[in-house]
């Protein structure tokens, strides 16, 4: 239990510096930026009660508007994902999730994966852009955008993942 | 009673949900008021010294622009002086007072957007090295905004680049003025309104700050005419295109203006009568 309270503080204060430091940066096409700090609800563990994944996401949502200056807006987006996570993972496995108490959800498959990852980035840029606009004007860049960078969150994250968990069954 | 505790112990993530979102939303909200939170900025002590760090990264890869622009504003500089050591002044005048009306403050840009449609910016320069909010940034070719919120070491400046910026210009040729709003669109274009008909504009006008202003010294060049569309006999859209690059913000002035408070309370005191 300290264990897992010391492992997420540590991700709540690395990947706001990492996005901010090294990400923010990136500038694709001059507008496109990965937002890898989503990875937190990828990693989350199921066993965990719900109510805890909601405050951490909120808890890590109000670090990244901290440095990028804009009040709620990741907060809210962080929050609404890490709500309906499992109810998407579900709908990508297309069957019930079984034990979730026992699952770990980086061994669900690659494919499943990749494309839960894909639907929860582009849910979360969506909410993300369309608020940064605060209204529906230039719909279209907004959706321009969402998709461009779920492309290239999606490509980061599967690759970290792949990269760094997959090999410890049960690490994180 | 019982019926309602059940309820809430049945619902009670959704619940958490539901209240975690309407904070957000709330916090949201307050971004888009002039005044912003006071809590979730950039300026904030922690955050402030992240992206000083992270700018001081960063700084190293645009180290021979940098300098480029420095040697640019060197040149000018010194013409400037060659002008002024030509003329002849005679030693009796005696140089007064309001002349040193506005002085500058050096500052870094620690962080920047110019993508969203309300920019702002945050600078490494606080109430201690003498910033406060609502004074003007300039750099030595264009206007950049308005500071906003100020701690002891960081401050936040709302750019032009922003729906609630609006600063009065004015032509260099003559002396129509007009206000400065941004449409949202590209970031390297403004847009002029509130320009009477019978003005005499034509692209390639060049625009400078106006003397209205309590925030920026007049006649700084902020940009040159692009585009002007007419409609019904009025101007429907002058477009400026700004000498300002935003996307390579990286050294600023903050123009302090000495009499500013005494003009301030005195049309605050001239309007209540």
């Amino acid at each position: 239990m300290n264990k897992d309270i010391l492992k997420y503080g540590f991700l709540i204060l690395l990947l706001p510096v990492l996005q901010e430091v090294i990400f923010n940066h990136i500038n694709l096409f001059g507008f496109v930026n990965p937002m890898i700090y989503i990875v937190f609800v990828f990693v989350f563990p199921v066993y965990k009660s719900k109510t805890s994944i909601l405050w951490t996401s909120f808890l890590l949502g109000l670090c990244i508007d901290m440095l990028s200056n804009e009040g709620g807006i990741h907060t809210f987006s962080l929050v609404f994902v890490s709500y309906f996570r499992l109810f998407l993972l579900r709908f990508v496995k297309g069957s019930s999730l079984g034990d979730e108490d026992t699952m770990d959800i980086l061994q669900i498959g690659n494919s499943i994966q990749v494309v839960w990852i894909m639907i929860v980035s582009f849910i979360h840029h969506f909410l993300v852009y369309l608020l940064e606009q605060f209204s529906f004007h230039r719909f279209g860049f907004v959706l321009l955008k969402t998709f461009l960078t779920t492309i290239l969150t999606t490509l980061l994250i599967s690759f970290a993942l792949q990269i760094f968990l997959k090999k410890k069954s049960n690490a994180w | 009673m019982f019926q309602i505790f059940k309820f809430f112990s049945k619902n009670r993530i959704l619940l958490l949900f539901l209240f975690l979102e309407f904070v957000a939303f709330i916090l949201i909200f307050q971004t888009h008021s002039y005044q912003q939170s006071k809590y979730i900025t950039s300026s904030h002590r922690i955050s402030g010294n992240l992206l000083k760090k992270s700018e001081q990264i960063h700084s190293y890869f645009g180290l021979k622009e940098k300098n480029e622009d420095l040697i640019e504003e060197n040149v000018s500089l010194k013409n400037e002086l060659e002008k002024y050591k030509q003329l002849q002044v005679p030693p009796t005048i005696v140089v007064q007072d309001t002349a040193r009306k506005y002085s500058y403050i050096v500052a870094k840009v620690i962080k920047n957007s110019y993508l969203k449609r309300d920019n702002t910016i945050t600078l490494d320069k606080g109430s201690v090295d003498g910033v406060q909010p609502n004074m003007g940034v300039i750099l030595p070719n264009g206007i950049v905004g308005i500071t906003l919120n100020v701690t002891n070491h960081f401050s936040t400046v709302m750019t032009i680049l922003n729906s609630k910026s609006s600063i009065n210009v004015k032509f260099k040729k003559n002396h129509h003025f007009g206000s400065l709003q941004w449409n949202g669109k590209s970031f390297t274009k403004t847009q002029l309104w509130d320009i009477p008909i019978q003005a005499d504009i034509k692209k390639g006008d060049t625009i400078v700050t106006g003397g209205h202003s309590i925030f920026f010294p007049e006649q700084i060049p902020v940009g040159v005419i692009s585009e002007v569309t007419y409609a019904n006999k009025t101007f429907e859209r002058i477009d400026v295109k700004l000498f300002a690059d935003f996307s390579a913000l990286h050294t600023v002035y903050i123009v302090t203006n000495k009499y500013r408070d005494e003009q301030q309370n005195l049309e605050a005191q001239t309007e209540n009568e």
